[in-house]
């Protein structure tokens, strides 16, 4: 039996924080060893930490063992050790003076000095750490070894330790081949040896059953067991502590950010202030050249002097090169600084063809045949031969390219089509000019392809536009397919990227976004008969329009796949270039609404010549409910609800509204008043907020067909805000309907659409100017969203019985949110209606959830909820696009 | 005339000829019973003392047992007899510290149970018997005749006349005696008899003194044998070779799996599970490629210990990129160079799924494809990611929202313990993922590893994180750790899986998760070929010691079950053999079109 090994001393833990856990690893030995030895003197040479050192020290303050305890170093490091500075001294000294003082010292002398102070045969436990090398510490050991009485056990750390302690594990090697040891193997490894010439029982014991393996075995496992519980503690407590420093952290972060964004919303005044004279300036410019608000000036900083670290180091001449990349210096005439905009950052990069193009092509399904028709009427030398070039630079070889001339007077066309010589490329002559259309269809009769590509005669196709869209085919089996676009200014440079919404069916009615490229299978387009002339200028759109109502399988390449030519006079130029255009925009989409059987019309969008949006008149008459959460607000409900009794036009509507517990008399007899109104009532539900628990027992109570949830601080601005809106959601694939909601004091956009970007849902062009265009018109035309905020949200009855009202889980933030994320998921569009505008007096009367520390962590767990909800939409908005900006709630490109 | 519906599997096949003939002239066949007619699935008989040691939990059994055996054998001598039994053996234990007839009990069992039918010799005893010959069982053991009955009927063979030493007190390696029993009890003169067994002695030359006719069968002793001091588990898992020889090409990529990656596939898992246990994990994310053969087996248990698991289709290049923002992007450079040396700059971007610009404009830049790195400081190629960082930027988002949803399909929520299951080394890939997922979900992820380095690395990262190893510097020397960590190699091919690394992931239209294979190389199917066989090998090894395990009712320890793969790769030449020389550029980080890597030139650069 190994009774003498069972002391206490082993399940004695260090009272200390602990930095080295290899050597707390070998705590339960020491204390074990000092307590069986009763050593008078204990010497350690390279104290460092003091980890060891008090491990002899507590054990002998525990036992009251008569010792003295010595730590010797010069704690100046060296070139093997590190430079660890002075605090390990200080630390290791007061330690040692303030709790061991009584039988314990700190030398700080080299090992020589220190010599001189113990006298032969006096050291009884003897411990050499460090990281020298061998020879000084084979010198070190010789020079010590007088001193050792003639039952010294002497103890070598770290003889498995890494590299750096190759010279103890060499030492070690040296001495244990001379001296009778045991060893330890787990963690960094500790030897012990008996130098001295007797031994006490326990060392014989020890050293006896050393030599039998299974005792052996019970030893080391014995000692590993109990210093794994120690090194665990050791690493659990630091944990705790990283965790603690952590959350102190984040509470200093907490306080910046909060700091940071009320400078942002100071400095965002500022902007909006800028914003509105620079629109002014430029009211009467096109959307085209409003661009991007810019990032903040910050984040610029911020990267470009990480930037310059990484420039600093370049070869001559490097820079230049890379500087094109950021400058789009086009006096460089490098390729892509030649091709870029230099307005907005923007370059156009043509892809290599990927690695797996080949297998693509190998793979057994069937691949599809393109016909790309393209219609040609004196089409200038120059841009003819690069719009041939685009089609037969195509990766992906499955094509013909259908050219049909539209009684061309041009000698230098005529002569080009006739010389070009392909088997590739069919060749139709019109006996006489017919227009777009109809010189289309020709070529759609002639094509024997599987989808027909409309492409203009002087645009180009990307060398990857036709495998992209084979791709697409091969894993989404379309009718139809659209992608981005980008364009070819006068100068060559490709500028105004187009990174589009997928399909949108609202937006297209609004505007012709899908354009280029487009591509449809032919089949369809046969049985819809092609193009029609009557709409010449917006043929194509009127096509897609038609084809849409026919099919829903259309899918959209969020990928630039075609260069739309940017020439005076043009479409590409400006919508209002040709007003037969623009007459046509008009005429297709009131076509539209006759052949859906809608009723509505078609108004010109005020200021910006050309661009229409479509007022659905709202079907029957049916009653509004328009549900009011309130509590102690009165003279935001007052006007609110004053707003919608003067302004409103549609009178068949009721106030529901839903008193959350107020208490103060006036709201109380604010309320009392509202309750004689013949279309008001008004219920109570004292509870704790709850916006969706309070606006789905205002449900419950509505009578109205159409229910529409306001804010107590909004206000009505325009007066057609129900029908306008009402007519949306009686589309029958509408779900949510939003408005445009202004911030009173600057007119400027509080929302105008959600979207649902990396950083999480967030309201798009914040704090814009109110009329400012947007990235394509999106501020003033109606589109499709993702989400629009609860603050005003109008939703058929029906719709939104069926689809389970408001999620109650969702208290505060982000029901609006997921309302609408449902709504998507379950086949429903949202959309936002521009032209209705109300006043939201938000952060007057709530103030951010991002100033307060704890609605701000609460948002953010709602946030992360909300996606384990949707997890389809984390980071994903199908009406944004991922080639821009991440986070751009203006749209803004990348840069 | 010789027999033709019957061959010999084994590579002694060539002597089937001899052995018909032989079977065709005699009266009677005498069947040796160990290794003849019957295998045993370890290496040694006396292994199985070690199985017993196992079960009973007694330290130095086998020396004990061995002992006894021995006494029992001078108390023979003493007594005049000629042959030990079962109960004399068990009758000179001293010191036992448990009951003899029950420990007596338990090896008969135990030996019952590792006893396998040899097809070679079990279809030729049938066909004796339907040849209407007399066929005997012959064997010099201390095993009664209840023990071979047992045998028979277990496996449902016919039962035959028995001549054991134990019941005779008569031998085959003393002086033949036996045999003279054998003749006489069947009325057949010696020459009449064919006997067929292993032992050079016993069977072949003290019969051939009787006038019997041999045949010497050396069927099941081929197999390699570890060096010595092995364990229960490696005796076990090496002896069930045996067994599967047939099955087995030798020195194929199969039969490595089976020897080496079997034992070390369900050795992990068995310490997995254990783990996952302790760590109340709700799902255990076998991660690719390492974790491919980890979760086929877990397929294959029926274990109720065993939480919900998947292969998990991600690697450490897709949870970083699920990390990188617009905001910590320069700090993943370096991520991106790393190991750059020898790539052309478009093998950068085509290693993380991110489409180059076209070879025109790299060129343009002094980037083209003809251009390879050498050693840092790749000044121009940081600025030209920094520069093309936004289209990298959309690849990392692409990932982070696959990996997002994926572990929504998977069932994984705020609030899950995961286990992350990788091979090793130092916890890089779990730190990718736990980063990747912070700001997703509030998840608490474990790493599992086959093995640590002993790098200061892995020790940083174990104070931070919730690491655990199979063989970490707790039960491992640092010496040894040290050698594992430099033929890391030859672990990671054995468990490896028959495809690609994965560098991505997609999600399809209808928000399938679907993996992004990295650029195919034209080696691709010969690394493929080869980890596919030892996968199958792996499988093999696994159901039939499961099987054989639940059998034996045998606890095992994960430590000394691996140890053959340990003892392999630590070998200075394992890398040599033959069915290794094919694989070329499998490192999917590092490789190249510019340079053809084999295992010795990976383990050169470890």
């Amino acid at each position: 039996m190994m009774e003498y090994l069972l002391s206490d001393s082993i399940f004695l833990s260090p009272d200390r924080d602990v930095r080295q856990h290899d050597r707390v690893a070998h705590f339960p030995f020491m204390s074990w060893l000092v307590n069986a030895t009763r050593p008078g003197i204990v010497v350690e040479l390279g104290t460092l930490t003091g980890d060891s050192f008090f491990a002899f020290c507590q054990t002998i303050e525990q036992y009251r063992l008569p010792a003295r305890c010595f730590a010797i170093n010069t704690w100046d490091g060296g070139e093997h050790s590190g430079y660890y500075g002075e605090h390990l001294y200080r630390s290791v000294l007061e330690r040692t003076e303030h709790r061991y003082g009584a039988f314990s010292s700190v030398m700080r002398r080299t090992y020589d000095q220190a010599l001189d102070s113990f006298s032969d045969g006096s050291i009884d436990l003897f411990s050499i750490g460090g990281v020298q090398d061998y020879e000084f510490l084979k010198h070190t050991f010789d020079s010590w070894l007088p001193k050792l009485s003639d039952t010294c056990i002497v103890l070598l750390h770290n003889i498995y330790g890494k590299e750096r302690f190759s010279g103890l594990r060499e030492l070690w090697g040296a001495l244990s081949s001379q001296y009778r040891h045991i060893r330890f193997e787990h963690f960094s490894g500790l030897g012990v040896l008996f130098t001295g010439k007797r031994m006490n029982e326990q060392m014989v014991a020890l050293a006896n059953d050393w030599k039998i393996s299974e005792k052996q075995g019970v030893i080391q496992r014995l000692f590993a067991m109990a210093g794994q519980r120690l090194a665990e503690n050791a690493r659990k407590e630091r944990h705790e502590e990283r965790l603690s420093e952590l959350r102190r952290r984040i509470h200093e972060l907490s306080l910046t950010v909060e700091q940071r964004n009320s400078k942002i919303i100071q400095q965002q005044s500022v902007i909006d202030e800028l914003s509105e004279k620079k629109h002014r300036m430029e009211s009467s410019s096109s959307w085209r050249l409003t661009k991007p608000v810019r990032k903040f000036s910050k984040s610029l900083r911020k990267r470009s002097r990480k930037l310059r670290s990484f420039v600093s180091g370049a070869q001559k001449g490097d820079e230049k090169k890379v500087a094109a990349f950021f400058a789009f210096d086009p006096s460089h005439g490098h390729t892509l600084a030649s091709k870029s905009d230099h307005k907005t950052g923007y370059t156009y990069i043509p892809p290599q063809k990927p690695h797996d193009f080949s297998s693509f092509m190998e793979s057994p399904d069937a691949k599809p045949v393109f016909s790309v028709v393209v219609p040609i009427f004196n089409t200038p030398l120059r841009v003819f031969e690069k719009m041939v070039d685009s089609v037969r630079s195509q990766w992906y070889p499955h094509w013909e390219l259908v050219l049909v001339d539209d009684a061309s007077t041009s000698e230098e066309t005529l002569h080009y089509m006739r010389g070009l010589q392909d088997e590739r490329i069919l060749k139709k002559v019109l006996p006489e000019n017919q227009g777009i259309a109809a010189t289309t269809n020709a070529g759609i009769a002639a094509a024997t392809g599987d989808y027909v590509l409309f492409l203009d005669h002087d645009d180009e196709l990307t060398v990857d536009c036709l495998y992209e869209l084979a791709r697409c085919i091969e894993q989404e089996d379309p009718d139809y397919i659209y992608s981005d676009e980008d364009k070819i200014s006068e100068h060559g440079d490709f500028i105004e990227p187009h990174f589009k919404p997928d399909w949108s069916p609202d937006t297209m009615m609004s505007t012709m976004y899908v354009c280029h490229v487009s591509c449809v299978r032919r089949n369809l387009l046969v049985q819809l008969g092609g193009l029609r002339s009557q709409y010449d200028g917006c043929q194509d759109w009127d096509i897609i329009l038609r084809l849409t109502e026919q099919t829903n399988r259309i899918s959209h390449v969020p990928k630039v796949l075609y260069h739309w030519r940017q020439i005076a006079g043009s479409v590409a130029s400006a919508i209002d270039a040709k007003p037969a255009v623009r007459e046509a925009s008009k005429r297709v989409r009131e076509d539209a609404l006759k052949r859906r059987g809608v009723s509505g019309s078609v108004e010109e969008v005020e200021n910006h010549r050309g661009y229409f949006r479509v007022n659905y008149h709202v079907q029957g008459d049916p009653m509004f409910s328009i549900i009011i959460p309130t509590k102690d607000n009165v003279p935001k409900l007052r006007r609110c609800v004053e707003s919608i009794s003067s302004k409103s036009r549609f009178k068949n509507y009721e106030l529901v509204i839903i008193d959350n517990g107020s208490r103060e008399a006036s709201t109380l007899s604010y309320l009392d008043e509202l309750r004689e109104k013949k279309n008001v009532s008004v219920f109570e539900h004292n509870a704790p907020f709850n916006f969706s628990e309070l606006n789905n027992i205002g449900t419950d109570r509505a009578k109205g067909d159409i229910l529409l949830f306001l804010n107590d601080d909004t206000e009505v601005i325009t007066d057609d805000w129900l029908e306008r809106m009402g007519g949306y959601a009686q589309l029958p694939h509408i779900g949510a309907v939003g408005a445009k909601l202004l911030y009173p004091e600057k007119n400027n956009i509080q929302h105008a659409g959600v979207l649902n970007l990396q950083g999480g849902p967030i309201h798009a062009f914040l704090h814009n100017a109110k009329d400012n265009p947007g990235y394509f018109m999106r501020n003033l035309l109606e589109y499709n969203w993702l989400a629009v905020t609860g603050a005003c949200l109008m939703i058929e009855r029906k719709k939104f019985i069926t689809v389970g009202g408001f999620d109650e889980s969702f208290p505060v933030a982000y029901n609006d949110v997921e309302l609408c994320l449902r709504l998507y998921s379950k086949g429903y569009y949202n959309v936002v209606c521009q032209r209705v505008e109300l006043f939201h007096y938000e952060s007057a009367s709530r103030g951010l959830d991002i100033h307060d520390e704890v609605k701000s962590r609460r948002l953010g767990l709602d946030k992360r909820r909300l996606y384990e909800v949707h997890p389809a939409f984390f980071q994903y908005d199908p009406f944004y696009n991922l080639n821009l900006h991440p986070n751009g709630t203006n749209f803004d490109l990348p840069s | 005339m010789v027999m033709t519906d019957y061959t010999l599997s084994t590579e002694f096949s060539s002597a089937q000829d001899e052995l018909m003939r032989k079977f065709e002239d005699a009266e009677a066949v005498s069947f040796d019973f160990f290794d003849t007619l019957f295998g045993r699935l370890l290496i040694e008989p006396e292994d199985l003392f070690d199985v017993l040691d196992r079960h009973l939990g007694i330290i130095g059994f086998r020396q004990m047992r061995i002992a006894a055996q021995q006494e029992a054998f001078r108390r023979m001598l003493s007594a005049g007899k000629k042959e030990i039994t079962f109960e004399d053996i068990y009758g000179c234990f001293t010191g036992l510290p448990a009951d003899p007839a029950k420990v007596m009990r338990k090896e008969y069992d135990l030996e019952l149970a590792l006893l396998y039918p040899n097809r070679d010799m079990t279809v030729l005893f049938e066909k004796a018997i339907n040849a209407g010959k007399s066929v005997v069982l012959t064997s010099d053991m201390y095993l009664p005749v209840s023990f071979f009955l047992d045998a028979l009927q277990k496996y449902g063979l016919p039962v035959v006349p028995m001549f054991i030493s134990s019941d005779r007190n008569a031998t085959k390696r003393d002086h033949g005696e036996l045999f003279d029993i054998v003749a006489g009890e069947l009325g057949i003169n010696h020459g009449g008899i064919l006997h067929i067994g292993d032992n050079v002695k016993s069977d072949i030359q003290q019969a051939q003194l009787k006038g019997i006719t041999t045949f010497h069968y050396k069927g099941v002793n081929h197999m390699p044998k570890p060096s010595s001091g092995f364990s229960p588990e490696t005796s076990l898992s090496r002896g069930m070779l045996r067994k599967f020889t047939e099955q087995l090409e030798k020195d194929s990529a199969s039969e490595l799996g089976f020897l080496y990656g079997g034992p070390a596939a369900v050795a992990f898992l068995d310490w997995i599970i254990d783990k996952a246990c302790q760590d109340n994990i709700e799902h255990i994310l076998f991660v690719a490629r390492d974790g491919y053969n980890l979760s086929r087996l877990a397929r294959l248990r029926d274990d109720s210990q065993l939480p919900g698991f998947c292969y998990f289709l991600g690697s450490r290049t897709v949870f970083t990129l699920a990390s990188i923002t617009e905001d910590n992007f320069l700090d993943y450079i370096p991520f991106f160079l790393s190991g750059a040396e020898g790539l052309s700059p478009f093998e950068l971007l085509e290693r993380i799924g991110v489409q180059c610009p076209d070879e025109s404009v790299m060129s343009g830049l002094g980037l083209g494809p003809k251009k390879v790195l050498g050693e840092k400081p790749y000044t121009l190629v940081k600025q030209f990611l920094y520069a093309y960082r936004w289209e990298i930027l959309r690849v990392c988002q692409k990932n982070r929202r696959a990996l997002f949803l994926y572990l929504k399909q998977l069932g994984i929520t705020s609030g899950s313990r995961i286990a992350l299951v990788d091979i090793g080394w130092n916890g890089s890939t779990q730190i990718a993922f736990e980063k990747a997922v912070e700001d997703m979900m509030n998840i608490e992820v474990f790493g599992y590893y086959f093995c640590f380095s002993s790098s200061r690395e892995c020790q940083k990262n174990r104070t931070r994180h919730n690491m655990s190893a199979l063989y970490s510097e707790e039960n491992t020397s640092p010496e040894l750790l040290d050698r594992i960590y430099r033929s890391r190699v030859g672990i990671e091919l054995i468990f490896s899986a028959p495809h690609p690394t994965i560098i991505g992931l997609n999600l399809s239209s209808t928000t399938q998760i679907e993996p992004v294979y990295e650029a195919s190389l034209r080696n691709d199917s010969s690394t493929n070929a080869f980890a596919h066989d030892v996968s199958e090998g792996i499988a093999y090894f696994a159901s039939s010691f499961d099987e054989i395990r639940n059998d034996i009712g045998m606890p095992t320890s994960p430590v000394d079950l691996a140890m053959p793969l340990i003892d392999f790769i630590t070998q200075d030449d394992w890398h040599t053999r033959k069915v290794l020389h094919s694989l070329v550029n499998f490192d999917g980080w590092s490789r190249t079109r510019n340079r053809m890597r084999n295992v010795a030139d990976y383990l050169e650069e470890s």
